[in-house]
C-alpha cells in the first residue's frame, strides 16, 4: 500500500527537518472524500497481523508462575519459563 | 524468541504435549510499581537464586527449565527443540494436549460499557528481529474522553473540526514501529492535530474523514538520549450517533521514524467483542 504514496515521501522527510509549519500541510487530500470511507476500512483490514505472526497464541500459556507449577505438579510435567523485558504478548518488548 | 522458536509448530507442539508453559515481564517483577504480587516476585526470586546456585547461564531474558515441582534444572541455551526433546527424554512426561487451553495473548483490557477500546497496530516496512511481528497497543477513551472528538449538537455535512488535543496526543503516542523502548509518554510528541470534516449525515450516523499528523522524537532503545525524529500523515474515519460512543479508524499514509518507515492502523474494537 505504502507505494501508492512514495511520491509524498519526499514531502514526509523534508517536513521531518523543516519548521513546524511545513508539518501541517502533509496529511490534506491524500485521498479523495469519495474513496476515503472504503480505503480505510480496506487498509485497516490489511494492517491486522496474519495467523502466522500469531504462533505464539497457539502455546497454552500459564498466567503466572505459580500457576505454572500447580499446574505442573499435578500433571507431571516439566516447566518452560520464559522471562523477557517488555510486552512480548503486544510485540511491544 | 517469539518470531523464532515460539513460532515454530515443532516447538508449540512440545510445549503443548510435554510442558507447562508460561512467560513474565521483567518489568512486572522487578519494578516498583510492577504488577506483580509479592509471592509472585519471591517464586522468580528462588528460581533465581536455584539457578546461580546450579551455575547455569543466567540472565533477565531466558528460557528456563523447572522440574515438575518447580525448581530450576536447565536454561535454554542452545537450539530450543533439541533442548526441549532432551528434556521430555529426562522427565518422562505423559504427552497430552496443553494444560492450558491456547488463546489470544493480547487482549483488549477491562474498559467500562460506554468506553470505546481502539487496537492498534504497528509495523516497521522492513524484515528482521525489529519487524518479524507487529507491535500493538490497546488504548482506551473513557466517555468524558470521546465527547472530546465529536461535537456536540446536529451536524452538517462539511462541518469541520479539531479533535482534542490530550485525546488524540494518548493515541497517537503509540505511533511508532516496533522498538525496545516502549516508553510512551506524551511528551515525546512536538507537533500533532487529527481533524475531521462530516461527509455524511444520514438517518442521524454521521460519517467524517479525519485527516492529521504527528512529529515526535522517538529513542530505540531504552535509557539511551538518542531520538530519532519521527513524522507521519493519518487519515481516518470517525463514524458517530447523538450521544453514543464513536467508532474510529486511522491509518497512516506515510510515516517514518529516522529512516525507518512503518504503518500503523487503528480499529474500534466492537463492544461485543470485548
Amino acid at each position: 500500500m505504502l507505494h501508492q504514496f512514495r511520491p509524498r515521501l519526499t514531502l514526509l522527510i523534508v517536513a521531518l527537518v523543516l519548521p513546524p509549519v511545513v508539518a501541517t500541510t502533509w496529511a490534506k487530500d491524500t485521498i479523495s472524500d469519495a474513496k476515503i470511507v472504503r480505503w480505510v476500512e480496506k487498509t485497516v483490514a490489511e494492517r491486522q497481523p496474519p495467523p502466522e505472526d500469531k504462533r505464539f497464541d497457539e502455546i497454552g500459556w500459564a498466567p503466572d508462575i505459580r500457576t505454572a507449577i500447580k499446574l505442573a505438579k499435578e500433571h507431571n510435567r516439566p516447566i518452560f519459563l520464559y522471562t523477557v523485558n517488555g510486552r512480548i504478548n503486544t510485540g511491544r518488548c | 524468541m517469539r518470531a523464532g522458536p515460539l513460532s515454530d509448530r515443532r516447538v508449540i507442539e512440545v510445549l503443548n504435549r510435554s510442558f507447562v508453559s508460561v512467560y513474565i515481564n521483567n518489568e512486572d517483577y522487578y519494578s516498583k510499581g510492577g504488577s506483580a504480587p509479592p509471592d509472585e516476585r519471591a517464586e522468580l526470586e528462588r528460581i533465581h537464586q536455584e539457578s546461580y546456585a546450579k551455575k547455569l547461564a543466567m540472565g533477565t531474558v531466558r528460557g528456563f527449565v523447572l522440574t515438575p515441582d518447580g525448581h530450576a534444572y536447565e536454561i535454554v541455551t542452545g537450539p530450543m527443540l533439541a533442548t526441549l526433546e532432551r528434556m521430555v527424554e529426562h522427565f518422562k512426561p505423559t504427552p497430552g494436549k496443553p494444560v492450558v487451553p491456547p488463546a489470544p495473548q493480547s487482549t483488549p483490557p477491562p474498559a467500562s460499557a460506554d468506553a470505546v477500546t481502539l487496537h492498534l497496530v504497528s509495523r516497521g516496512d522492513d524484515r528482521g528481529s525489529w519487524a518479524q511481528f507487529p507491535a500493538e497497543n490497546w488504548i482506551v477513551l473513557g466517555r468524558e474522553d470521546w465527547l472530546r472528538i465529536v461535537p456536540a449538537g446536529d451536524v452538517e455535512p462539511g462541518q469541520t473540526w479539531e479533535f482534542d488535543r490530550d485525546v488524540s496526543a494518548r493515541i497517537l503516542t503509540y505511533f511508532y514501529p516496533q522498538t525496545e523502548n516502549n516508553n510512551a509518554t506524551i511528551d515525546r510528541i512536538q507537533q500533532h492535530l487529527l481533524k475531521a470534516k462530516v461527509l455524511t449525515v444520514k438517518a442521524g450516523v454521521v460519517t467524517a474523514r479525519v485527516d492529521g499528523f504527528l512529529r515526535m522524537q522517538h529513542v530505540f532503545y531504552p535509557g539511551r538520549t538518542d531520538a530519532e525524529p519521527l513524522g507521519a500523515e493519518i487519515v481516518g474515519v470517525l463514524t458517530f450517533t447523538a450521544d453514543q460512543p464513536p467508532s474510529l479508524q486511522l491509518v497512516t499514509t506515510q510515516a517514518q521514524h529516522g529512516r525507518r518507515p512503518f504503518t500503523v492502523a487503528v480499529r474500534t474494537v466492537p463492544r461485543m467483542a470485548r
